[in-house]
């Protein structure tokens, strides 16, 4: 048996990097096998590699929304540094302080071991791939202008804005089915945010530097009123102030979202069927109403709009948040029911 | 399953490896190991609990693996499944004992 230890950066990267309950057990066995007279390289290989296993089973997502998060950092500072003569640094500094948030979350959820916690925050990853494919396909829409009617926008953006809503809330409100807590749930919610704005913004940047003609001629209009001289800094700038704003918007948006799918499912759940059809009747006017006041502010002057899209967002949004608890509380009724019933 | 089977309350992740290495003649991911067994005491057919931590280990804890009811339910299903399916090959008739 070897008295030395084993090598050490291997075992700190296992002890950092890996995740899951058993992140301690494997530690454990390499520390042994290596005493047991294992060479160096077997135990280098086997600690890279657990860590490479412990990243592609994560069903939480935390380990690549680290890397997601470094591959923003990376994308943005590159685009930066293309054009840093012509743009300041103060944009930068904004969207890298509240990336740095997104960071930290990642690596919360990363290190992640209980078990209702994983459960609540697979939900929310689950969800976030789903939320992200319908922001991606829309942002691709509207970059690559495939629709170009007022009306295909209006639908492209209010559609991709509605179903926003209704997955955010759909994740608060299976992440509080599973686990039965409402901090779990908004933490589901927000993670379902976080993780789906990553990936928006890795796509969005990385088209932004594949095609910088075609993102240059896609904020023509834009970029002449802007006074600007440099169409290329006028573009990052531009990608620099929607990622601040997304940034900022979509965990505020997560966090209420998530906390009304509990609060829907909470009300629903256990309550008699009645309740559920109710609900499943009643939605959908709620829905209506604040689909029709968005709609209306689209026919107003821009300074006259907010309060109509604030009343049909808020409107729409509860509607939506309901979706997943009454469909679901009617499924599981349903299910219940013997055969021949 | 069938290692944890073999060995009994012995069953951690270096004895285990150990086995499937021995059974299989190749080098067995210990990461992999643990992964496999997450997935198995998600469906049931595993129950782990945490040992004491020991010296040689670095201070960290073993996790002891052993089968469950079900489990043993799924291994006797599953063998009889291989048993029919390796008797409808007259080729091979004789060779599963």
């Amino acid at each position: 048996m070897k008295s030395s230890q084993p090598p050490v950066l291997p075992t700190k990267l296992l002890q950092w990097l890996a995740s899951g309950p058993h992140g301690d057990a494997v530690a454990g066995d390499l520390t042994e096998q290596y005493q047991q007279g294992r060479s160096a390289a077997w135990y280098w290989r086997q600690a890279l590699l657990a860590i490479v296993v412990s990243f592609a089973k994560d069903r939480t997502l935390g380990g690549s929304a680290i890397l997601g998060f470094l591959l923003v950092i990376l994308l943005i500072v590159v685009s930066v540094l293309r054009h840093s003569a012509s743009l300041g640094a103060g944009l930068l500094i904004t969207d890298l302080a509240l990336l740095s948030g997104y960071g930290a979350f990642a690596i919360w959820v990363w290190r992640q071991r209980r078990p209702e916690s994983r459960d609540a925050l697979t939900v929310g990853a689950q969800t976030a791939l789903i939320l992200a494919v319908v922001l991606v396909t829309s942002h691709a829409i509207e970059w690559f202008a495939l629709f170009e009617s007022r009306t295909a926008q209006l639908v492209r953006g209010a559609g991709s804005v509605l179903l926003m809503l209704a997955l955010l809330g759909a994740a608060g409100s299976a992440a509080w089915q599973r686990t039965r807590s409402n901090m779990l749930a908004v933490i589901a919610g927000l993670w379902c945010g976080s993780l789906a704005t990553l990936i928006l913004l890795s796509f969005a940047l990385t088209l932004n530097l594949a095609f910088p003609a075609h993102a240059a001629s896609w904020l023509h209009e834009a970029f002449v009123a802007s006074g600007m001289t440099d169409a290329g800094a006028f573009v990052v700038r531009n990608s620099l102030e929607a990622a601040s704003e997304i940034l900022v918007r979509m965990p505020v948006a997560a966090l209420l979202l998530g906390f009304c799918g509990a609060l829907s499912n909470a009300l629903i759940t256990g309550r008699s069927r009645t309740v559920a059809v109710v609900a499943a009747w009643f939605t959908p006017f709620i829905f209506i109403a604040g689909a029709t006041a968005l709609w209306y502010a689209n026919s107003l002057e821009r300074a006259a709009r907010p309060p109509f899209v604030m009343a049909g967002i808020l409107a729409a949004g509860i509607a939506l948040c309901g979706a997943h608890p009454i469909w679901s509380s009617l499924s599981r009724r349903h299910r219940e029911l013997p055969h021949g019933a | 399953m069938l290692a944890l089977i073999r060995l009994g309350d012995a069953a951690y992740g270096v004895p285990i490896s150990k086995a499937i290495e021995e059974s299989t003649r190749r080098e067995v991911l210990v990461g992999s190991v643990y992964a496999a067994l997450e997935r198995l005491e998600e469906k049931g057919f595993v129950a782990s609990e945490v040992g004491e931590p020991t010296p040689e280990r670095g201070g960290r804890a073993k996790r002891y693996f052993r089968i469950t009811e079900k489990g043993l339910r799924q291994v006797r299903h599953t063998r009889s499944a291989l048993i029919k399916l390796w008797q409808g090959i007259p080729a091979l008739q004789g060779e599963t004992r």
